[in-house]
């Protein structure tokens, strides 16, 4: 209204050829938003702006009048704001600051209106670039340890988050394997995949430090974000299983007495301790029980261990009926690992004999029985 | 107080869990540090005895006060399945409470407390409510201690009751007794030797040990009377049986050689038959083994009077081995020489063939053929000095070799019938699988010229449960029975039913086996199948329905190893079978670290069955 009333001051002084005074044009004031806050910013960032460098030529009384759109069509210009978009406003005549919260990574508009005491007003605007951040992810081993027996599966599992909720996560994995593994020998597959989680299943062909390399991205783009993380996974040799205990008891050199009408005789396996396959099995993921080879050495083979074809149980059954007073049997047992690391280093009249020379851990057992 | 009502409960469970009696493992409650004396505790008995649901159950706590006086307060547990059971206080004072239990199951059981302020050691138990309508079965768990851990092998009977797991009472093995003695030949020497130790009266089957050249050994037994049989490695001193010894004071076991036991051995000729084996089994005990000189005579040494069988093994010989058993009423006497006579009228048989593949034309380079034939009647006689011709009986069982064009040339054998497993060699193509083929050389009918091997026969089926749904992960073991038992090729084949519960086994045709189940999760019970395998080339199926396990829990402690005694090797055994069931377990467990284990043990409830 002053400026109005000026106006027409001037107009009637103009028009009467003559001004006995002549009031001041009101000079608009100058908006100028002033950012105090630093950026990068991100999603969930607070952004201080200022109106504090804004100025008015006639040094009237100012009042600012904030307003915070995100906004951003598909071809990533600002679109028309409503009202869900605006994501902070302000008026205010005191303070010259306004702080808002970037809700999603489009830009931010910022528009500063400058209004002085007299009603004049003019605006400024400024865009607040929103930086993307990158994903995290916690990489898991499963089972829990920190080393795994060859020939057992370990899963690698992944739990991607995004700081700035980006979804869905996207997820990718290789495993660097340590020296002389095959890769066709090698079993690296994807179990299962979500945008929260991906787990990988590593089944390797040799034992030594094997690394798997994730990367988690959250998005597809040329721009998305990225993170690549390590976690390695030791595999140790599958120690040789260990016969701890048999029925009867296996005596080296001495010789059982079995009766031809005694009825049929059981030469049982009745323990094996071992990382995978025990007997009785072990409950665990990766537990198994263990088999078993057996031979057998009498009359009927001229007295040479023949394999008994098949028979992978614990305990094997003579029967001594079909034997006459003084024949000899013997029985064998071999405790059959799950990767088998060849013969055992022992001759064939050797009855007890272990991969390692250990007495206490032997892998074969043979028992010698004399039919009476 | 305490101990006869416990006792009492103990003896009608028939060890089947569910008393109080509690044993040091089971306190709940050590009471406070540093109070090592007096101490207080609290245990309970109860009733009834066995508990059958729907059954109320009544608890009444057991004080030993250890001197304190003051309020007594008892604090109670109950629970089933992992869930609070609510309880009556049938006292006022909580002393006594009672329970309900509507359903069969286990029901933890705990008791802790006070007196006077000054906690008290507490117990518990896991007490086993038994299906009213259950059947049982009796079991005999066998206890094998590890090797070095101060107890004897001892067994226990158990009854176990189906529909529901059960706990045993904590099983507390006898330290036993370790007997040191030293086994004497005669003139006193040591000597090695065989011994097999069996309890008079005892439920834990034979002890097998032997004694060392210095004639030493060593074994953890229980204390009680046992008969020992000792068998020298000494092939001149007779085996030796010494009945009801009390082990307790047992230092010396002394074998004399034994009596001295001549004869000869003739042929069907009359001709003297040298090299072959004489043996005699003296009212079980068994004698030297004798081999016959080139006068046909022998000397073995035994321990004489009682009933006498005999057997005689012809060594690179085409006679049958002969047998005459204890119903021939033979005492052999020293001083009493046996002439032992082959029939005159014993015939042979000069066999040549040749072994095929299951082509009939391709040899088998080195296959062998064991050669199995009927009994035959009236194959000898065994006259004792003095005394009556005995009629022995005929047996044969021969191997033979072929060589490398697959032939057999000139194998004599005793004419009768046989049944001959013909045996691929190593090298032989896989598919090629030991044959059971029968043939008849009896006088009068035709020699074969070749045998062939044959491919086997196929058994495949499907396990399930009982509800019908399939059982992945169960082992299918078939063991060779009747002529076919100790053969090695017998294919005698073991494999785990896949995902849809089938399994496939290639067998020996016509052969007998017998199918056991074995779940490898222990969810399901034993099952064993004995089953005839079709003709070669044939197959046949055998399907298998498992029944639910019950889960028997208990727990192994031997004195001087607290916690617990690990690596106990215990067996489920059938109670009254006979023959390779008496032998093989119906389940195997082994102690973990605190001397815990877990028997699958089948449901005697709902039978597993063939389908």
């Amino acid at each position: 209204m002053r400026c109005w009333g000026a106006t027409v001051a001037v107009l009637a002084a103009l028009s009467v050829g003559g001004c006995l005074y002549a009031d001041t044009i009101n000079g608009e004031p100058q908006a100028r938003i002033g950012k105090s806050t630093p950026g990068p910013h991100y999603v969930g960032s607070e952004v201080t702006m200022t109106a504090f460098e804004s100025t008015d030529p006639d040094h009237d009384v100012l009042s600012a009048t904030w307003v915070a759109v995100q906004c951003e069509d598909a071809a990533g210009n600002s679109c028309p704001p409503d009202q869900s978009q605006i994501i902070g406003t302000k008026s205010d005549s005191v303070s010259t600051d306004f702080t808002f919260q970037v809700r999603d990574k489009t830009p931010v508009l910022v528009t500063l209106t400058v209004r002085d005491d007299r009603g004049a007003t003019t605006q400024d605007w400024m865009y607040v670039e929103v930086q993307n951040r990158d994903p995290e992810v916690d990489l898991q081993r499963q089972p829990v340890g920190t080393e795994y027996t060859l020939g057992t599966s370990v899963r690698v599992v992944a739990r991607g988050t995004d700081p700035d909720g980006d979804a869905p996560l996207y997820y990718a994995a290789q495993a660097k394997p340590p020296r002389g593994s095959l890769p066709d020998q090698t079993r690296f597959e994807k179990f299962s995949e979500t945008s929260d989680e991906a787990i990988w299943e590593l089944e390797p062909d040799v034992s030594g430090l094997w690394v798997v390399e994730v990367t988690v991205r959250d998005g597809t783009g040329a721009d998305a974000g990225e993170v690549v993380k390590e976690i390695p996974v030791l595999f140790v040799d599958d120690a040789p299983p260990c016969v701890t205990a048999t029925d009867p008891l296996a005596v080296s050199g001495a010789s059982y007495v079995v009766d031809t009408a005694g009825g049929v005789r059981r030469f049982a396996v009745t323990s094996v301790s071992d990382d995978l396959d025990s007997y009785p099995a072990a409950s665990g993921p990766y537990q198994g029980e263990a088999e078993f080879r057996w031979f057998i050495a009498s009359p009927d083979t001229s007295g040479q261990f023949v394999a008994v074809s098949g028979n992978t149980a614990n305990d094997y059954f003579v029967d001594p009926s079909a034997y006459a007073p003084g024949d000899v049997v013997k029985v064998r047992v071999e405790v059959i690992d799950r990767i088998e690391r060849g013969p055992l280093p022992c001759a064939d009249d050797i009855g007890m004999c272990s991969y390692t020379g250990d007495a206490s851990c032997l892998q074969r057992v043979t028992w010698e029985a004399e039919i009476r | 107080m305490r101990a006869p009502r416990k006792l009492i409960a103990c003896a009608a469970l028939a060890l089947v869990g569910g008393c109080g009696a509690l044993g040091p493992s089971d306190n709940v409650d050590a009471g406070p540090p540093g109070d090592a004396s007096p101490s207080c505790s609290f245990s309970f008995s109860v009733s009834p005895s066995p508990l059958f649901a729907p059954v109320t159950v009544v608890l009444t706590a057991v004080v030993n006060d250890g001197g304190f006086t003051g309020f007594q307060n008892f604090s109670w547990t109950v629970m089933n399945g992992g869930t609070d059971v609510a309880y009556t206080d049938n006292s006022g004072d909580l002393s006594e409470i009672t329970f309900s239990a509507p359903t069969p199951g286990q029901y933890y059981v705990a008791i802790a407390g006070d007196i006077g302020g000054r906690s008290c050691t507490g117990s518990s138990t896991t007490l086993n409510v038994m299906d009213p309508g259950a059947g049982s079965t009796q079991y005999r768990l066998r206890l094998v201690p590890a090797p070095g851990q101060p107890a004897p092998t001892q067994a226990r009977i158990i009854r176990v009751y189906g529909g529901a797991n059960a706990t045993l009472d904590p099983i507390a093995l006898d330290n036993g007794y370790q007997v040191g003695a030293t086994v004497k030949g005669p003139g006193g020497t040591p000597i090695a030797a065989y011994l097999r130790l069996k309890q008079v009266g005892g439920l834990g089957g034979d002890v097998e040990t032997f004694a060392d050249a210095a004639g030493q050994f060593s074994v953890w037994l229980t204390p009680a009377l046992y008969d020992i049989l000792v068998v020298p490695v000494d092939e001149s001193v007779a085996p030796m049986k010494f009945s009801s010894v009390d082990v307790t004071t047992l230092t010396e076991l002394s074998v004399a050689q034994g009596d001295a036991i001549t004869g000869t051995v003739l042929e069907p000729s009359g001709q003297p038959l040298a090299n072959a084996r004489v043996a005699l089994r003296i009212d079980g005990v068994p004698s030297t083994i004798a081999t016959t000189d080139g006068g046909g005579a022998f000397t073995l040494y035994a321990r004489t009077g009682g009933a006498t069988s005999v057997t005689v093994v012809p060594e690179q010989s085409s006679l049958p081995q002969l047998e005459l058993d204890t119903s021939a009423g033979l005492v052999a006497a020293s001083g009493t020489p046996l002439a032992i006579q082959y029939a005159g009228g014993l015939s042979s048989r000069s066999v040549s063939l040749v072994v095929n593949q299951s082509d009939g034309t391709t040899p088998v380079p080195a296959a062998s053929l064991t050669w199995i034939g009927n009994a035959i009647t009236m194959a000898g006689s065994v006259t004792p000095s003095g005394g009556s011709a005995l009629a022995a009986t005929g047996r044969v069982r021969i191997t033979a070799t072929a060589d490398g064009a697959g032939a057999i040339t000139g194998l004599s054998l005793p004419e009768t019938g046989y049944t001959v497993l013909v045996q691929p060699s190593p090298g032989t193509p896989a598919s090629e699988l030991l044959t059971l083929r029968s043939v008849d050389l009896s006088p009068g009918m035709t020699t074969p010229t070749s045998l062939a091997l044959s491919t086997g026969a196929t058994i495949t089926g499907t396990v399930t449960d009982t509800d019908n749904v399939v059982l992945a992960g169960v082992r299918v073991t078939a063991t060779p029975t009747g002529v076919l038992a100790n053969s090695p090729s017998t294919a005698a084949s073991s494999m785990v039913t896949d995902a849809q519960g089938n399994y496939s086994l290639t067998l020996v045709g016509n052969g007998d086996y017998d199918l056991r189940f074995d779940s490898l999760a222990a969810n399901h019970g034993q099952l064993v199948v004995p089953v005839m395998v079709p003709a070669p080339g044939g197959s046949g199926q055998q399907d298998a329905r498992m029944a639910p396990a019950v889960k028997v829990s208990g727990k192994v402690t031997i004195p001087g190893l607290p916690g617990g005694a690990p690596g106990v090797s215990v067996s489920a055994l059938c109670f009254s079978c006979s023959g390779a069931d008496a032998v093989r377990p119906v389940a195997d467990a082994v102690s973990g670290p605190d001397g815990s284990f877990v028997l699958a043990i089948p449901d005697p409830e709902v039978q597993s069955q063939p389908n």
